[in-house]
């Protein structure tokens, strides 16, 4: 794996390189790539970061062998579902989290490995002199409601003297076949007052977000439940490259890393190898969305909810 | 007494040193004598009510003179309610516009108000001499831009000995260390990959152990799109950190990311500097605040002969500035590389005191808020020209925005004539 990686890390070579940016025609992305914003912008190292989903022709595999998979286990469900027959022929490695792992057939381990993240200076919330509380306002990404009380007994902690932002993006559930419209965030902000009672708060607007220009005392505190969607969010990228702490980023490295590459100069990636002991659910679920037959499979409710139970242990 | 309306956005710019560019520049405005400041809230995003809100304001205070003193948005937009209000009122304002750096990249946007303005009396403001060369090169005869360089607060940049030491044992430094800085965004135009190996060519060519190198900001990736070079966010950090990975421990040692610090906190660094670094090459370098601020505080520096940096020569004071001559080859701008290695040996070697006393004296002298209050009660003293048009010059490159999306570039993908004749204002004649 690490001549694999080292290959790959001198060739200089991504699809997100400059060089190969027009190669994917963007307009041949799924729609709901535009609705994850701000968590699907683009950015370089030379693991080839890429979602699976845009992957649209088998020529890819052709001009690039190796990588970094961003997707959330949804679509790396369905990219699975899909390709697991041509994977072997296709000869590429995937990097992908960690959490992904039980999605894996067995069969096909050899050509995963693993990658987390790292942030070697990250701070506690308590000693933040802001703090942002991010999410995207639908239910695939936060969850259920109750479990999100609970997270939020983690605001409880931030110093009296902090500032206190909220980028909450109301948002229709990006995986939707019916595209109904949410109110989730008015429940959040409810549920929000609750943990922070008595607490001057500020809203922030995207353009508001983007405009800042200090993170080093800042910790950004994501809000979602898990890894149903992204996994690699750019929105973690900006603000702990910036110098920002973000709450799903581990402070040290894992201990079986093998490879690291900064990101920034606050935060890292490394590859570890894929998990020896790991029970995969592959078989499970390829029975589970043959009862429901569909192309659309991140769309697919029974996948979904096969997904969900497995990763929240709720549908 | 004049009423003057000062037209700005309320809410901080993410441009770092135009926060303080805009803040400075209204202090300016502020200590004008004879004068009655209006301030008028014009920001991006803004909503239709909140514009024509603006518009209103902006007319109940019956200004003699409207000023635009922020880079973004462009005054287009409320220019073009104000002149349609003013066509049934018969005494017209003089409009001022303060021009940024970025004029070149919204011909657009200033083509369509060339058009509004007409008949209005108008001055255009510039901050750097080299700047002047190049808004000139726009304007139809006989108008003429001025100079008024963006200000830097006095009280806030100066020199200050007991900084310095407590600036030096944050770095963990003593005395015989020089220290080198650069403050701004790493950037592919700021040339961050040739000051880093320069530096490292200059150590181990001077033999001097005694030297460390402080990047302040964090890497971006405007690349240089003028000249067809694009990058994918993270390219650069990834080349920056490359490099820096390649170059022997001794060395790494000796270079510091430092990310970004507020502003308030960068005069520390200043005082606690030896010599400022900085060898930009940028598009919009029409001047350098940071280069500003760093000599109001005493520091020399090291500075690419291009844009606005050129305006910050110091003759008076040996060793206050050296400049590194710049050059448009056909792929880039490209630095004396010769020069910059002699300019940073020197400066590792050089054991003579340089009078930064004198230094921070002239800054203050030339480039204080003070100062400008001056340059800007001579630009309201004299008389306006009145607008008629942009030059053929500016018409001609407005045309060729319309047709081709790489208006500096040939078919080969090498630097046009049309470049050329824009940013030879930023070089030394005949460099």
């Amino acid at each position: 794996m690490l001549d694999l990686i080292h290959k790959q890390y001198q060739s200089r070579k991504a699809l997100s390189q400059t060089a190969y940016y027009d190669y994917s025609d963007r307009s041949k992305w799924p729609a709901y790539h535009w609705e994850l914003y701000p968590l699907v912008d683009e950015f370089y190292h030379e693991l080839n970061p890429f979602f699976l989903y845009n992957l649209y022709s088998k020529n890819f595999f052709n001009i690039m062998n190796f990588f970094t998979v961003k997707d959330g286990y949804i679509t790396f469900a369905e990219f699975l579902l899909k390709n697991y027959q041509s994977i072997p022929k296709y000869g590429a490695h995937f990097l992908i989290h960690k959490s992904l792992v039980t999605l894996v057939p067995p069969n096909l381990r050899s050509y995963f490995s693993c990658w987390e993240m790292s942030q070697p200076k990250k701070i506690r919330i308590e000693d933040a002199k802001t703090v942002v509380v991010f999410g995207l306002m639908c239910d695939q990404y936060l969850g259920s409601l109750d479990k999100l009380a609970v997270r939020f007994e983690e605001l409880k902690k931030i110093n009296p003297e902090a500032d206190i932002e909220l980028y909450l993006t109301p948002r229709k559930e990006p995986l939707e076949e019916t595209g109904k419209e949410v109110v989730t965030h008015f429940e959040v902000y409810d549920i929000i007052k609750n943990a922070l009672p008595n607490r001057k708060i500020n809203f922030l607007k995207t353009h508001e977000f983007n405009a800042k220009t200090h993170f080093s005392d800042l910790y950004f505190f994501d809000a979602g439940l898990d890894n149903f969607l992204v996994t690699d969010k750019y929105i973690h990228y900006y603000v702990a490259s910036k110098g920002g702490s973000v709450n799903h980023i581990p402070l040290e490295k894992p201990k079986d890393s093998v490879f690291d590459l900064a990101l920034s100069f606050h935060h890292n990636l490394h590859v570890t190898p894929f998990p020896e002991d790991v029970d995969s659910i592959f078989v499970d679920m390829l029975v589970n969305t043959k009862k429901f037959p569909t192309n659309y499979y991140a769309k697919d409710y029974h996948l979904q909810r096969f997904l969900k139970r497995h990763f929240r242990g709720t549908p | 007494m004049k009423k003057i309306a000062c037209v700005y956005s309320f809410s901080s710019s993410s441009w770092v040193s135009c926060q303080k560019i805009v803040s400075n520049l209204h202090k300016s405005y502020a200590e004008l004598e004879d004068v009655q400041i209006t301030n008028h809230h014009y920001t991006e995003p803004i909503t239709a009510d909140d514009i024509v809100g603006s518009k209103e304001d902006i007319i109940a205070a019956k200004p003699d003179i409207i000023v635009f003193m922020d880079h973004k948005p462009h005054p287009l937009h409320i220019i073009s309610l104000l002149v349609k209000e003013y066509k049934t009122i018969p005494k017209k304002p003089r409009l001022v516009f303060h021009v940024f750096g970025d004029f070149t990249l919204y011909y657009h946007d200033w083509h369509a108000l060339s058009e509004q303005i007409y008949g209005y009396e108008v001055d255009f403001i510039v901050a750097s001499e080299r700047q002047k060369i190049l808004i000139d090169k726009f304007l139809a005869f006989p108008m003429k831009s001025h100079i008024c360089p963006f200000p830097v607060d006095e009280n806030e940049f100066h020199e200050d000995l007991k900084l310095r030491d407590k600036q030096r044992q944050a770095w963990k430094i003593d005395k015989n260390q020089k220290a080198f800085v650069y403050t701004g965004r790493l950037s592919r135009q700021k040339r961050i990959l040739l000051v880093m190996k320069t530096f490292a060519q200059a150590c181990e060519e001077s033999g001097n152990s005694n030297c460390q190198l402080y990047l302040y900001g964090n890497p971006d990736f405007i690349a240089d799109r003028f000249i067809g070079v694009w990058e994918i966010e993270g390219e650069y950090f990834r080349m920056i950190h490359r490099l820096y990975e390649s170059m022997p421990e001794e060395i790494k040692s000796r270079i510091h990311f430092m990310g970004n610090i507020h502003n308030k906190d960068l005069k520390d660094v200043y005082q606690g500097a030896d010599y400022l670094v900085n060898i930009s090459v940028h598009n919009d370098e029409d001047y350098g605040m940071s280069v500003a601020e760093a000599q109001c505080c005493g520091l020399p520096a090291i500075l690419s002969d291009w844009g606005g940096l050129a305006g910050f020569e110091m003759p008076e004071v040996q060793d206050a500035t050296v400049y590194i001559p710049v050059r448009i080859g056909d792929n880039a701008k490209i630095l004396n590389k010769t020069v910059l290695l002699r300019a940073l040996t020197h400066a590792m070697t050089n054991e003579k005191k340089i009078d930064r006393k004198a230094i921070a004296k002239i800054a203050h002298a030339k480039l204080g808020v003070s100062a400008q209050v001056k340059t800007l009660a001579n630009i309201f003293a004299t008389k306006p020209v009145v607008f008629v048009k942009m030059s053929p010059f500016f018409q001609k490159i407005y045309l060729r925005t319309q047709f081709t999306g790489r208006v500096h570039l040939t078919k080969s993908r090498k630097i046009n004539y049309i470049y050329r004749e824009i940013y030879s204002s930023y070089v030394r004649p005949h460099s």
